[in-house]
């Protein structure tokens, strides 16, 4: 039957997009944002959903930038909007208003290692991180400053980060719905 | 100290870094998409990277003064960079040691660092004054406007103390946020130490390191806690809980040099949650129109926003 019926190919364009790898992606994005394994998929499908939308009204410049900066929006605003609306926590995913003991601990945890692991590192690399990341300074500008090339520059940042993370790995400790 | 890192994972700190740049061209973008397509690891190792990254975890171990200490200098000392552009600095006379006086005014735009005599740091926010008098027997501070963050030097004997209006916040050294709001209220929030924080003519309450508070007219009333070590807006975000657009307006025009006009009649009431980047007026627009379904565009005068049009 489906041989012999013409296809009105006008009738819904094919979008160029294959969203279900969108919303993949979006998932494992999230992976190391929330232990909540449903919650991710919801924002993912929230994503796509205003994405589509989206892209009908404006030109998207990175799908993938803009899906992941949506998710955090969204994954902020659902935390707060449950931490007001739930009376009893049935489960122990859902953040509380008040910190409890033991994420006030694990945040101590976090800061002490972040901390150590800057302290530790050659001081070029982190003046470079910390004028990047907390002065919000423009590659170029460290660079002329610290008489570095641009991509010398980028390179102590990512290795930074890394070694950051890492850090934190080894100790068994992640930032999942410690920080928002 | 460490292995030799993994290739994935410096190619996903890389682009982390590349994103979180104001400004990002058309290739730099397509790149992105296809970096992410290429390979499922990569959507999962930048999210675990840009998450560590954004944190505030990763802002405060760095405004701590172990972490941060370069070439002697101090845990403000990046923020000192960034406040490169500053409005006016008003007259700043000493007569006698001791006896001096500081008036400190800034335009919206970045935050400002200032030093005080006794060696306290303030960090200003935009558009905001401080006037400040210090005496053998006494450090007074008023905030005149706006948004203030205090780490005062600790003195055994002299007190140091804050007025917004007729609200008084009292300290002996301690790190503290007071936020100047409308309709003569004062939202302080402590960050270490103890403040004793109240009304000339009614009570006051000790708030301690963790502890917030608000103060009306009608009195004072508890504010969430928090764990944090140094405020939000410090370290460049603004932290949001359920505030009325009109609010969220309000505080992000003290950081943004161009100011933000919201356009539709009755879009100030809507109510919204987030974080939003102070340095990047632009990207909280985003953050704004997206989560809020609005719409944002540059004008001759700042930042328009307006509800979203319906187009289909």
């Amino acid at each position: 039957m489906a041989s012999q019926s013409t296809i009105d190919v006008h009738e819904t364009p094919v979008d160029p997009i294959d969203w279900e790898a969108v919303h993949d992606a979006v998932v494992r994005y999230l992976r190391h944002r929330t232990s909540n394994r449903e919650a991710a998929g919801d924002v993912a499908q929230e994503v796509v959903v205003r994405l589509i939308d989206l892209r009908r009204r404006q030109q998207i410049g990175s799908i993938h930038a803009l899906a992941f900066r949506i998710a955090d929006n969204l994954l902020v605003d659902g935390a707060r909007r449950q931490s007001r609306t739930t009376a009893l926590p049935d489960n122990d995913d859902i953040a509380c208003p008040t910190p409890s003991v033991e994420r006030v601990v694990t945040s101590r945890q976090i800061m002490d290692i972040l901390s150590r692991t800057l302290r530790r590192m050659p001081p070029l690399r982190r003046e470079v991180i910390v004028r990047r990341r907390l002065n919000g300074e423009q590659c170029a500008t460290i660079a002329a400053e610290l008489s570095l090339s641009p991509a010398a520059v980028e390179k102590h940042i990512a290795r930074a980060l890394v070694d950051l993370r890492a850090a934190l790995d080894r100790n068994g400790l992640s930032l999942e719905d410690l920080s928002a | 100290m460490t292995a030799a890192p993994d290739p994935v994972d410096l190619e996903a700190a890389a682009w982390v870094e590349r994103m979180a740049r104001p400004v990002q061209d058309a290739r730099a973008l397509a790149l992105f998409d296809s970096w992410i397509g290429a390979d499922p690891r990569h959507a999962e190792r930048y999210g675990a990277l840009h998450s560590l990254y954004a944190s505030r975890g990763l802002a405060d171990a760095m405004a701590m003064p172990a972490a941060n200490d370069m070439h002697g200098s101090r845990w403000w000392r990046p923020i000192a960079l960034t406040s490169a552009i500053v409005a006016c600095i008003g007259a700043s006379l000493w007569l006698v040691p001791q006896f001096e006086h500081q008036h400190v005014t800034t335009t919206a735009g970045p935050v400002r660092p200032v030093t005080l005599a006794d060696g306290s740091r303030v960090v200003l926010a935009g558009n905001s004054e401080l006037d400040v008098r210090m005496t053998p027997w006494h450090r007074q501070a008023d905030l005149v406007r706006g948004q203030a963050f205090f780490d005062v030097a600790h003195e055994r004997s002299r007190s140091f103390e804050v007025a917004m209006g007729d609200t008084k916040a009292r300290v002996l050294g301690t790190a503290f946020d007071i936020i100047r709001g409308p309709g003569d209220s004062s939202t302080l929030h402590v960050y270490r130490g103890a403040v004793s924080f109240g009304r000339s003519k009614g009570v006051r309450r000790v708030i301690r390191a963790g502890e917030g508070a608000l103060s009306t007219p009608s009195g004072l009333t508890r504010q969430p806690p928090s764990a944090a070590t140094t405020p939000e807006w410090v370290a460049g975000w603004l932290e949001v809980d359920d505030a009325p657009l009109a609010e969220v307006v309000a505080q992000l025009n003290r950081f943004s040099l161009k100011p933000i006009r919201l356009s539709t009649p009755g879009i100030g009431t809507l109510r919204t949650s987030g974080r939003f980047d102070l340095r990047q007026p632009q990207r909280a627009l985003d953050a704004l129109a997206l989560g809020m379904g609005l719409e944002w565009r540059k004008d001759g005068n700042g930042y328009c926003l307006t509800a979203a049009k319906e187009r289909r």
